[in-house]
């Protein structure tokens, strides 16, 4: 056992001094080939701060002004090459001598400065620009081979050359870079001799330290030795046991502690490991999630610009509103008018100045106040009562006298939506004081001219009349005839000034009527007699068509319905020719419940292109003036008039040359509906 | 004894006519040319009709009627209107006011005037 033990430990001992010898090599050659780090090296900065080189590089110049840029381009070019190990890199002039290196092992004395291999001496002076690379020969020496680029074989030696100039070109230096480069073999051996006599001495304790633990340490070692392989199969769980002896003991727990320290180093390795993985998963997912959210962004910002758009947009809407409403605003409150306007809810709204100035109150008192709140103030009381409590129906134009000096008409409008549903009420107050005071002037005019004008009128007529007749004294023939042409003439002007009394009470809504029951046939019999004499005279044949049956009254103003229908009989006269026909009919209209009165001639008829024109006041069609010259023009206005305001209707049918026959229809009799106008 | 008939009017011709026509056909007539005038032959003819205008000087045919009409011996006399004005209100007016009849001087001619008199206090 203890020749195993003995063999094992001998073995053991070889297998460390393999373990340190492989290591000793592998730390030299981890020495050897650790990348070049370029100190701060005074000489170099010198040189290059005071010089400002030119560094041919290629096709490139760099000047050189500070040592941090030098330091960078030499950084540089070692990166041109990654697969290239760059072991030292020095600084040369032109007669090869080391002005720098970086190898540590070569610390240049300026003064004992070593110099480049003879061999690369060709190469250095060289003044091609760009890298120089040389091979590194069987015999040691380098062959100044100009290549083009660095070798891509791994293991092959080279050096490759730079060349530059200093400022000026006078001198000329170069960068040596060594790359994959091995020591002359003499170096490595005197640095493995220098090694070696450490690691032999090391060697001999480690010997002597067996020898001796062979013999005194052998059981507890042995149960060391087999817990260390234990646990450097991997079993770091596994503790050697103690108890041979203290420095054993200590040797076992220092490994226990060791193999306790690994396992926890290796757990926190694992755990690092671990969160490691997680760290990248983690830094994936926050590389998503940063995307996402970058887009998000770049969604919001488009989101944003679509804001601005649109609040620019309703900015603009808003202004426009503004103005809008201001432009409304500006034509209420200067408006022509007195305007209230009602909400929806039946709640004053607005009200423009004149409106103020109407009912005399401030817009603040009543703003707000619904109908029966203003019914308390005494000046809106009149207009409420005209249009209603509840503004439930339109009124147009009704004339309302608000103080002594103050008459005006008020409407009630309705403004709809597009439903037809009552958005806003309106009540426009229209002063008519003026007009009313005209009204009244041209009224009294009207009838002082119209007195003034008939009273002459009626002596002129009796005159004629009575000379005529013989009053005073017998006239001759001719004498009679021409005083009858004048009698005929006072009465057509007397008929025109009633006419246009007529028309001047139509157009002021002062022709009153004074209705009641009449029976139309009766009322045209009378004509009917009235006009024989006429119809006569010019040769015409006049024929009442008397119903046979009793027609509904009608309730009417006797005597303008009389007028209206006596306009149209004596139109039919005057505008027939001799031997013509006028007739005049009736007839009950049951299912419209109207009396019609139908008066036709054979006359000249109207022409199509002025039958439109024919009810318009002091119009006469072309025919009518050629036929008879003194005519007014304004009977059938008249006539129209008298028969729309008893609710009734005119039309006609007329063909020039052929006849017109004139309709006109009466509602009948019902007393309730009928609207009887009276005077203000 | 003839029946009394006193006319009221302004204009002379008008008034000339009728007072002939009215002698013509038996009655006593008498002749005022304002409402005042009219108003003062009234109280002292007392006339069994009157034919007054409306529009005249210094009173109106309305102002004599409503004199008249205050008077109760007054009140009593018949009166028939003889205008040229003939609007249906102020027919109306006059006949509250007490006048019998309203005629238009441009619709009537001086005979029928005489027509409307004898059938308001017969012939004389």
């Amino acid at each position: 056992m203890l020749d195993s033990l003995k063999s094992r430990l001998i073995f053991f001992s070889i297998f460390i001094l393999v373990t340190v010898l492989t290591g000793t090599i592998l730390l030299s050659s981890n020495f050897l080939s650790k990348k070049i780090i370029i100190e701060t090296n005074d000489q170099i900065k010198d040189f290059a701060l005071s010089s400002g080189w030119i560094i041919v590089n290629g096709y490139r110049q760099y000047y050189i002004d500070d040592y941090d840029k030098f330091r960078d381009l030499i950084g540089q070019t070692i990166r041109l090459k990654p697969n290239k190990t760059v072991d030292n890199i020095q600084l040369v002039d032109v007669d090869g001598k080391v002005l720098f290196s970086s190898n540590q092992a070569e610390k240049v004395d300026p003064k004992i400065a070593p110099t480049l291999a003879q061999s690369l001496l060709p190469c250095i002076r060289s003044s091609r620009p760009g890298f120089i690379y040389a091979n590194l020969k069987a015999n040691g020496e380098y062959g100044c081979e100009f290549l083009t680029q660095v070798s891509n074989d791994q293991s092959q030696s080279q050096i490759m050359i730079m060349p530059f100039l200093e400022s000026g070109g006078f001198h000329q230096y170069s960068l040596v870079y060594y790359l994959n480069y091995e020591y002359p073999a003499q170096n490595v051996n005197k640095f493995l001799a220098q090694a070696s006599s450490y690691v032999g001495t090391f060697y001999g304790a480690i010997f002597l330290f067996f020898i001796f633990a062979i013999y005194f340490l052998l059981n507890p070692l042995s149960s060391a030795a087999k817990g260390v392989k234990i646990i450097n199969q991997g079993n770091l769980d596994y503790r050697i046991k103690t108890g041979g002896g203290k420095e054993i003991d200590q040797i076992a727990l220092a490994f226990n502690k060791m193999a306790q320290d690994l396992k926890l180093a290796l757990q926190k390795v694992e755990t690092i490991g671990s969160l490691e993985t997680e760290l990248a998963s983690g830094k994936k997912e926050l590389d998503a999630q940063f995307k996402d959210l970058q887009k998000k962004g770049q969604e919001l910002e488009e989101l944003r610009t679509a804001l601005l758009n649109l609040s620019e947009d309703a900015e603009n809407s808003r202004t426009q509103a503004i103005t809008e409403r201001d432009k409304t605003m500006a034509i209420i409150n200067n408006f022509a008018d007195g305007l209230l306007v009602f909400s929806k809810q039946g709640k004053l709204d607005i009200v423009n100045p004149l409106a103020e100035r109407f009912f005399s109150f401030n817009a603040s008192q009543v703003i707000g106040q619904d109908s029966r709140d203003l019914l308390l103030n005494a000046n809106m009381r009149p207009l409420l009562e005209l249009i209603g409590l509840n503004l439930d129906q339109e009124v147009y134009r009704k004339e309302l006298p608000l103080k002594e000096s103050l008459i005006v008409e008020a409407s009630l409008v309705f403004v709809r939506d597009k439903n037809k549903e009552i958005l806003e009420r309106v009540v426009v107050v229209h002063d008519i004081t003026r007009e009313k005071m005209i009204d009244k002037t041209k009224s009294e005019f009207v009838s002082i001219a119209a007195h003034q004008l008939r009273t002459p009128l009626s002596a002129i007529k009796w005159i004629f009349g009575m000379m005529s007749d013989g009053d005073w004294g017998q006239v001759s023939d001719v004498q009679k005839e021409y005083l009858q042409k004048g009698y005929i003439s006072s009465e057509r002007l007397i008929k025109i000034v009633n006419d246009l009394l007529n028309v001047s009470r139509i157009e002021e809504g002062r022709f009153i009527k004074k209705p009641s029951f009449t029976d139309l046939a009766k009322l045209i019999t009378v004509l009917f007699e009235q006009h024989q004499g006429l119809a006569e005279g010019r040769h015409i044949k006049l024929v009442f068509e008397k119903p046979i049956t009793r027609l509904p009254d009608v309730y009417i103003d006797e005597e303008q319905i009389k007028l209206a229908i006596e306009n149209l009989i004596q139109n039919a006269i005057n505008y027939t020719p001799e031997n013509g026909t006028v007739t005049v009919s009736l007839k009950d209209n049951k299912d419209t419940k109207e009396v019609e009165i139908i008066v036709k001639d054979s006359g000249i008829g109207i022409p199509v292109e002025q039958q439109q024109r024919i009810f318009t006041k002091f119009f006469r069609s072309t025919n009518a003036i050629r036929v008879q010259t003194s005519g007014s023009g304004m009977g059938l206005f008249v006539t129209k008039n008298i028969v729309e305001s008893h609710n009734g209707r005119i039309w006609f049918e007329s063909q020039e040359g052929q006849g017109t026959t004139f309709h006109i229809t009466l509602p009948t009799a019902v007393k309730e509906k009928m609207e009887i106008a009276s005077e203000s | 004894m003839p029946k009394k008939v006193l006319i009221i009017e302004d204009e002379e011709i008008l008034g000339n006519i009728l007072y002939n026509k009215l002698i013509e056909n038996g009655y006593e007539a008498k002749w005022a040319k304002d409402g005042e005038e009219g108003l003062t032959m009234i109280r002292e003819m007392m006339p069994d009709l009157i034919l007054l205008d409306i529009v005249m000087p210094k009173k109106s045919g309305f102002e004599v009627l409503e004199t008249m009409k205050l008077d109760p011996i007054l009140s009593k006399l018949s009166v028939v209107i003889v205008s040229n004005s003939g609007q249906p209100v102020e027919v109306d007016k006059a006949k509250s006011l007490g006048a019998k009849d309203w005629i238009a001087k441009t619709e009537f001619d001086p005979e029928e005037v005489i027509d409307k008199v004898i059938k308001q206090i017969g012939k004389s």
